[in-house]
This record gives structure tokens, C-alpha cells and sequence, in this order.
């Protein structure tokens, strides 16, 4: 067992036993985990605070099913795709969304205030549901095409396929839209 | 191979499925077809903006906003439940690690964590200042890193191995904040990626630790933008303030560059350097673009940012190529001295003659003084 599971596993026994102050350090340690997770799904803020809050929350209901050997990161960042993709799926009638949501995509540091990335959440927007998951795990959270095909109940070939067709079809739309304008 | 074929490895390179020697096959057809090298690089540019996801960021207090929320709902779960159990008061015995509740001792990991972070503390002090110059040879030196999970922990370098990559880690570091010219910090996440290029786990530490140098380095930025603004709002923005704030936008820093965009539309005393300074930040902006391409690309893609630069006189785009020409392999860097020796500016001059003196191949060298003879001739000096 590596050092940082013999430190989670000790948050988890406090955890699983009602230590208040226990999940407290949980949601510390992977509030940002479980934003970025969020995020880059639902590609906007309000959607994530909810997902984020409802995942922190079902976590402290199933704590005691956690298994201790696992990662708690990788727990709830599940946790936090499935109720993501729930989310998505349900919203499939993709929407407009006001520019501050995509303007809220600011890093702390300037070098990387990611300049193309409004550009692609508007490009990963006109692509369909399915294939944008799909190309969102893998690329963003380097999912493998076995994990994704498991998340989202299909086929590992199915993957695949859609993985290709949605990056070719990302790259048009990308390479196609305007320039960011500068804030 | 065909393009068909040429297609099918590119699906499977980017499902990252692909085999070493289907790679070399696809890099070899791609050298040669420029339709499916194109098909390739804008495929690489797309997956690449991805790379953005990275620094998303939630807004300011949006945690403790969040966890007040989830704190409420506890309570009124807490309320309609059985009452929880309560912390065990012995403290927890397996290794070291942190106390959560009342009666747990203070374990030794936090100790430790504490120690960790003043020598990180005092590392990030250090670091410019050392890296500023060729560092010392380290040997048997403690560097205080975080791990992956945001505790600390100390590596032991071990002399004749780690202190080869500290090394170049340091040239690195120079090499970057030299280009930047007193940005500090926040270029150090160019460096994070030159360090993943070293093939071991020491490559991710060296990343780890730069990021921990970037977030402290961002953290004091931060705070300057705020001054430089608040400066501007209170109407006491000075010429110095406003050129400090142009290096700042070049990176990006989205404060520094609405002042300066609305300074270029008023009609105060600055207005006009305003414009200036916007004007040079987009073409700088547009070299470091460049420059990235040429240090990271495909061979392909190296070489026409290259052809770029040399065209742009700017130090940084020189300073890049020069850079390129002492460090890469002999096509390469021959390469960039027969961009150069193509170019009839001054600064193309000046970069070959410096590639004159530190190249180390002989080849290179008799090229560059060749080139240099040429450009003289066509300057008519």
C-alpha cells in the first residue's frame, strides 16, 4: 500500500465511522478533482457546482461501500462522470449558453489562460452528445476506450469509431471558428 | 504505404493504439506526403487544445461556497438519521498521517509536511537566483517536492545520476527566464513540459516541482496586475507601469491587457504607447506561438516555424533559433543557419555569428562562417 493510500485509508476510517471533519478534508483534497471532472462534461458552471455538490453528497451516503484499497479520487471522480453524463444526456437538446460560463474558464496562471479553449467548448458543443463524452474522456481524462465503453455502456468498437469520426469532425469545426476575441 | 493506409494508422495513432513499428511506418509516409501530414497536424492541433481543460479553475471562494451548501445538507441529513458514531480517540497507528478529530496526536507527517514546505519555501527563493547561472554540481542535495497528491515529500538526489538532470533542469530554467525577460514564474510551465521530455520519473518530480514554483510565481503576479490596475483606476498609471503591464499581456493575463486596450482607445497621455505596446503584444504573441512549434513540433512543422522566425526580427524569435541551431541534431540546426543566412537583417547576422562561435560540430561551424561571408557579401559590407 503506497503512502498516499495509507493516508486516505485513514481519512476513510474516519470517514466511514461519522467524522465530520474527516469529509471535510475529502472535499478539500478533491474539490478541484471532482470540478475538473465535472467541467469538462458539462462544459458549465452552474451544471458543475450541482454535480459537484451531489457527488461530495452521494459519497458521504455510500462512504461505507468505498473500498479502502481503491482510489478515492478516481471513486469519486466516477461518481462525479456518471452523474455528468446523466446531466448531459438528459440536457441533449444542446443550448446557448451565456459567454460568463465560458469566460469562467480561467486558469490562475496567465500563461495558460487558455486562449483556444473557448474555441473548442463552442466546437465540443455542435458535436452530438454521445461522441463528445466520448472524445471528452479520452482526451481529457485519458480514459481508455475499455473504461468509456463501460461509463457509457457500449461497445469498445463503437468507441473507437466515434472517437475517430468526432475528432475529424472536431478539428473542421475547431480549425473553422473565429478567432478568440481577447477580453 | 498509400493514404488509405496512411489514414488507418492516423485513426489508430490518435486512438492511441498504435504499434512502434506502424509508427515509424506513418512517420516515414508523413515526411513524404504532405496531404496526410497536413491531415495530421491540424488532427495534433485539435487534440492538443485539450490541453486547456487543464487549467480550469473554479472562481474565487466557489469552494467554500460549495462546501457551506453540502454542509447544510449534511445537517439536515444528520437530523433525519440515526446519530453518527464518534471519532475513536486512540489515535490511528499505521505509518504517519494526519489526525482528524478531537484526542488524535499531532502525527509525525505533519511534522514532516511542515519541514517540507519551508524548504520548498526556500527553495522557490533560491531557484531564480541560482538557476540564473549554470547551477553548482549537486550532490547528495535534499529538494523538497510535492507529490501528486499535494503532500510534500523530500527527493535525495544521488550524485553522478539526479544531479545530471537537475542540471539540465537548471539550463532549462535559465534558458526560459532569460527569453522572458522578468516574467519569472509564470513561463516556468514551458519548462514543465521540457521536463516531462526526461524519460523517467525524475522528469514528473522536476514537473511537479516547477508547478509548485509557477503557482507561488503566479500567486506574487497576480497581486502585481492587481497594484498595476488599481494604479490605473486611480488614474496614476505611469509610463513604466504601462510597459510592465505590456510584458505581463504577452502571457496572456487577460487584466493587463483590457488596460491596456482601453488606455489605446482613450485620449490621455498614455494612449498612444497604449496602442504601441498592443500592437508589438500581438505580433509577440504570435513568436512565442511560433517558437513553441518550432522547439516541440513534427519535423515538418519544426521546420516552417523555423522558416518563420528567421524571417521576424525579434530577439526572442533569434534567441529560439539560436537556441535550436547549438542544441538540435546536424539537419536541424543546418537548417536554421541556411534560414538565417537567407535573411538580410542585422539580427540574423548577429544570431549566426554567436552559432559561429558555441556550435560544436565543425560541419556546422564552416556552414555558419559560410552563411555569414554570403550575408555580408548581399548586405555589401
Amino acid at each position: 500500500m503506497t503512502h498516499d493510500s495509507k493516508l486516505e485509508s485513514r481519512v476513510i476510517r474516519a470517514f466511514v465511522q461519522g467524522e465530520h471533519a474527516a469529509f471535510r478534508k475529502i472535499f478539500d483534497k478533491y474539490y478541484l478533482v471532482v470540478y475538473r471532472a465535472a467541467f469538462a462534461i458539462v462544459l458549465n458552471r452552474a451544471d458543475t457546482d450541482d454535480i459537484v455538490q451531489e457527488t461530495f453528497m452521494q459519497a458521504f451516503r455510500k462512504c461505507s461501500k468505498f473500498e479502502v484499497s481503491k482510489s478515492l479520487g478516481g471513486w469519486l471522480r466516477t461518481i462525479a462522470f456518471r452523474k455528468a453524463i446523466d446531466l448531459t444526456r438528459r440536457k441533449s437538446l444542446r443550448r446557448a449558453r451565456p459567454l460568463e460560463d465560458v469566460d469562467h474558464f480561467i486558469s490562475d496562471d496567465p500563461k495558460i489562460v487558455p486562449e483556444p479553449s473557448k474555441k473548442l467548448i463552442r466546437s465540443l458543443e455542435a458535436l452530438p452528445t454521445e461522441p463528445r463524452l466520448m472524445l471528452i474522456m479520452f482526451e481529457v481524462h485519458g480514459m481508455s476506450g475499455q473504461e468509456i465503453a463501460g461509463l457509457l455502456d457500449c461497445s469498445l468498437e463503437k468507441v473507437k469509431t466515434a472517437l475517430h469520426r468526432a475528432r475529424k469532425k472536431l478539428r473542421d469545426l475547431y480549425l473553422k471558428a473565429a478567432p478568440e476575441e481577447r477580453p | 504505404m498509400n493514404c488509405s493506409e496512411s489514414r488507418t494508422l492516423l485513426e489508430l495513432k490518435f486512438n492511441k493504439e498504435l504499434s512502434p513499428s506502424q509508427k515509424q511506418q506513418l512517420e516515414l509516409h508523413l515526411e513524404e506526403c504532405g496531404t496526410c501530414a497536413g491531415e495530421h497536424d491540424t488532427l495534433a492541433q485539435t487534440v492538443t487544445a485539450f490541453k486547456g481543460f487543464a487549467g480550469i479553475s473554479p472562481g474565487t471562494n466557489q469552494d467554500k461556497m460549495a462546501w457551506e451548501k453540502i454542509e447544510q445538507r449534511l445537517g439536515r441529513s444528520r437530523q433525519t438519521t440515526a446519530p453518527v458514531t464518534s471519532m475513536p480517540t486512540q489515535a490511528p497507528t499505521i505509518g504517519a498521517g494526519v489526525g482528524y478529530g478531537k484526542g488524535t496526536r499531532l502525527p509525525a507527517l505533519v511534522l514532516f509536511a511542515v519541514a517540507a514546505c519551508i524548504l520548498v519555501a526556500a527553495g522557490i527563493w533560491l531557484l531564480p537566483k541560482l538557476f540564473r547561472h549554470p547551477g553548482p554540481e549537486v550532490e547528495n542535495a535534499d529538494i523538497a517536492v510535492p507529490s501528486a497528491k499535494n503532500e510534500f515529500y523530500v527527493l535525495r538526489t544521488e550524485p553522478g545520476k539526479n544531479s545530471a538532470i537537475v542540471q539540465k533542469f537548471n539550463n532549462f530554467l535559465v534558458t526560459r527566464l532569460q527569453v522572458n525577460d522578468g516574467i519569472g514564474g509564470c513561463v516556468l510551465k514551458s519548462v514543465e513540459e521540457d521536463a516531462l521530455n526526461l524519460a523517467d520519473d525524475q522528469g514528473v518530480i522536476l514537473r511537479l516541482l516547477v508547478k509548485d514554483i509557477n503557482k507561488n510565481a503566479n500567486a506574487k503576479l497576480q497581486q502585481e496586475v492587481s497594484a498595476l490596475v488599481d494604479r490605473n483606476n486611480a488614474g496614476l498609471l505611469t509610463g513604466e507601469d504601462l510597459e510592465r503591464l505590456g510584458m505581463i499581456a504577452i502571457y496572456g493575463d487577460p487584466r493587463a491587457l483590457k488596460v491596456i486596450q482601453v488606455l489605446a482607445k482613450s485620449s490621455g497621455s498614455l494612449d498612444q504607447r497604449a496602442e504601441e505596446i498592443l500592437n508589438s503584444n500581438r505580433q509577440a504573441v504570435q513568436i512565442r506561438q511560433f517558437i513553441v512549434m518550432a522547439q516541440d513540433g513534427k519535423p515538418e512543422t519544426r521546420r516552417n516555424a523555423i522558416r518563420v522566425l528567421s524571417e521576424v526580427e525579434s530577439p526572442l524569435a533569434l534567441k529560439c533559433l539560436k537556441e535550436i541551431a547549438l542544441d538540435s541534431s546536424e539537419p536541424l540546426a543546418s537548417y536554421v543557419v541556411t534560414m538565417l543566412g537567407q535573411q538580410k537583417h542585422n539580427y540574423a547576422l548577429s544570431t549566426l555569428s554567436t552559432i559561429a562561435e558555441q556550435a560544436g560540430s565543425e560541419k556546422l561551424r564552416r556552414l555558419t562562417k559560410a552563411m555569414i561571408d554570403q550575408l555580408l557579401e548581399e548586405i555589401g559590407e
